[in-house]
């Protein structure tokens, strides 16, 4: 086998056009890979941090009934949010804050201006430590304050359709959960450019928890308790966990359940990712191909004088192979390493990136993890010997008699 | 004692719808030690007669025992083991592998030998002997294409003694030197057969080499002509007609 490696080593070496040629091919392809990817991961996470952090925390709780009907913001499917309920909750293992809301429907008025939109009620304090990134989000004035209870941050789009400014009063009015309407003055103490990631509705406001139970006539309730987990990679085990403490009324889902288009949008950008990667990858693996093809036919006459002197075909096929596969070694290394060094170069600063539509920068930290990488370079190695596999077989059937008489 | 025999070889070979017969029923044994030259002009069947004495190829019909072992019905390895173990070949265009230099190319053959191999040192130890026997000692580390013709023959020679072979093939090993080169050629293929007692079938078209024979097998259109079967060159020469 050493006679044969040492073989295969120097035929790669002995076209070096051609081989430096297949080689930048298998390096672009790899690099594209791994770049894309690293990009694309930083990317997904950024989505997955907006999501739980700005969001939906990793974990809720509802009345059981209330995600399939929360397109209503049912009032009636509501919960207790008192200590006794929440601080359950909190002793789960790997819960490390509780935050009741209450997500509801209605009006804001401001002069002669009155703008439906959607509501969040929350509770400041326990809020921030679940969802941080929601307050991150306040650029004018300040996000939700206890010492503040009448005050509320508000989308810019809202306030603008409101002729409204930081500093000014509006109005909420709404229906309370028996449908009697009510209404409460309070003020505007901050706004944000968006309400989160692909919210469809840009005319959003949150207020607090104890103004939002008054409004609604609901004193201590709420219909929705979000989770704050640590680490994140435990939110199975910490839903398993909440389902007997909450009981059987109520249901217990991740941020995956509650915000299914993350996955959706994560699963078609890696569709996507995947088809660009694999074209080009197909398009290196058709150069080692090619490669292998005339490496076959420039070397009958030789292949023929291996056979004479007693080379089996196995070992015929096993040197092709190796050629292949150390084009797709050498040519995957390099590439590897260079698209892990334009990741890190970026992984630090960061890419700044603006969504199509969206008026707020995010900014993407690329990173790539060992698995992959390692997949990426075995899938090079053996894509590699793969490819050559037809040439290589042709090789090996070659008759000796036949191939001695070659005059290639 | 018979190390080849061949008995009614026929060797047809499909070209499109055409048949042709390149061997006619060919009978012929040679004994170990013996160095045969196989004459004839181009065409007449001479490397086909060569390639199937060295497994290369198989008959149409007929029988072949090598060294008293039927040949017939094998498959591809174990030709190949055939061939790795008790035949070594020597080309016209000396087909050395580029890449490999003197030393690597005469061991080459001992090194894809299947099963318990030669251990590295005592190898080798024998190819530079080796190499010393047919005067290459100086280029051991040269590759192919930075040696003269005659050189690149000596290590082909070389590397069809170097597994200890009962045979060694030679087709038309001097077509493509000049005729002083030819001659150390054969010279050294006569010495090595002397003193090794390597049996050397020797293919050529080229009247001025006959000389050096022992024994002249004559092949013209696949046959084995009568009047030169059993031709003996020198007193002594084990020759015979079958």
């Amino acid at each position: 086998m050493f006679a044969l490696i040492r073989i295969a080593l120097r035929n790669v070496t002995r076209n070096r056009r051609r081989s430096l040629i297949t080689l930048s091919a298998v390096f672009l392809a790899l690099t594209v890979m791994v770049g894309v990817r690293g990009l694309l991961n930083g990317l997904q996470a950024t989505i997955r941090e907006g999501v739980v952090y700005g969001q939906t925390g990793a974990v809720q709780v509802h009345r059981k009934g209330f995600l399939k009907a929360m397109q209503g913001a049912p009032l009636d499917l509501d919960l207790p949010a008192d200590e006794a309920f929440l601080g359950k909750i909190r002793a789960v293992p790997h819960v490390t804050a509780v935050a009741a809301r209450i997500p509801f429907g209605g009006m804001v008025n401001h002069g002669d201006q009155t703008v439906f939109s959607l509501f969040t009620a929350l509770d400041p304090v326990a809020e921030s430590k679940v969802c941080p990134q929601r307050y991150e989000r306040v650029k004018v004035g300040r996000p939700l304050d206890p010492a503040d209870p009448t005050g509320g941050d508000f989308t810019t789009p809202l306030l603008s359709r409101l002729g409204v400014k930081v500093g000014d009063g509006v109005a909420i009015l709404t229906n309370d959960r028996d449908g009697v309407l009510n209404a409460v003055d309070m003020k505007v103490i901050g706004s944000f450019p968006e309400p989160g990631l692909f919210a469809a509705d840009k005319k959003v406001g949150f207020i607090p928890l104890p103004l939002a139970q008054e409004l609604l006539r609901m004193p201590g309730r709420a219909t929705e308790v979000a989770i704050a987990v640590d680490p994140l990679d435990r939110i199975d085990e910490v839903v398993a966990a909440l389902r007997p403490v909450v009981g059987p009324e109520y249901e217990v889902s991740s941020w995956h359940d509650v915000a299914g288009y993350v996955d959706e949008i994560v699963k078609n950008q890696n569709l996507v990712l995947n088809l660009i990667s694999n074209i080009f990858l197909f398009m290196a693996l058709l150069g080692i191909l090619n490669t292998m093809l005339m490496s076959v036919r420039e070397r009958t006459r030789e292949i023929g004088t291996m056979m004479a002197v007693g080379v089996r075909r196995r070992q015929i096929l096993a040197l092709f192979l190796l050629e292949a596969s150390l084009l797709g070694l050498v040519g995957g290394a390099l590439g590897l390493a260079a698209g892990y060094g334009i990741i890190h170069h970026y992984a630090g600063e960061g890419i700044v990136m603006r969504a199509v539509g969206s008026t707020t920068d995010i900014v993407i930290h690329p990173f790539i993890t060992a698995p992959f990488v390692a997949r990426t370079f075995v899938v090079s190695i053996v894509g590699a010997a793969v490819a050559a596999l037809l040439p290589s077989f042709f090789a090996s059937r070659l008759r000796p008699v036949e191939a001695l008489g070659s005059v290639a | 004692m018979n190390l080849v025999e061949l008995r009614g070889i026929t060797k047809d070979y499909r070209l499109g719808r055409t048949t042709v017969t390149a061997l006619r029923g060919v009978d012929l044994v040679i004994q170990k030690g013996e160095f045969t030259v196989v004459m004839g002009p181009s065409g007449s069947g001479k490397s086909t007669l060569l390639n199937i004495i060295g497994c290369l190829d198989q008959p149409t019909a007929g029988s072949y025992l090598l060294d008293g072992v039927p040949v017939g019905e094998r498959d591809f390895d174990k030709l190949a083991e055939v061939r790795n173990r008790k035949i070594g070949f020597i080309f016209q265009l000396f087909n050395l592998i580029p890449v490999l230099d003197v030393i690597e190319n005469i061991e080459f053959p001992c090194l894809m030998r299947k099963g318990e191999r030669e251990p590295a040192s005592s190898l080798r130890r024998r190819v530079e002997e080796l190499a010393g026997d047919v005067g290459l000692t100086p280029f051991l580390k040269h590759k192919p294409d930075e040696l003269s013709g005659g050189q690149r023959q000596r290590v082909a020679i070389a590397r069809a003694l170097i597994t200890r072979p009962e045979l060694v093939l030679a087709d038309e090993p001097t077509a493509n030197l000049d005729s002083a080169t030819s001659e150390q050629i054969i010279e050294l293929m006569l010495k090595l057969n002397q003193e090794k007692g390597v049996t050397f079938v020797f293919s050529t078209h080229d009247p001025r080499v006959m000389h050096h024979a022992r024994r002249v097998v004559h092949i013209a259109d696949g046959k084995i002509a009568p009047q030169a079967d059993g031709e003996a060159r020198s007193p002594g020469a084990v020759t015979r007609a079958v």
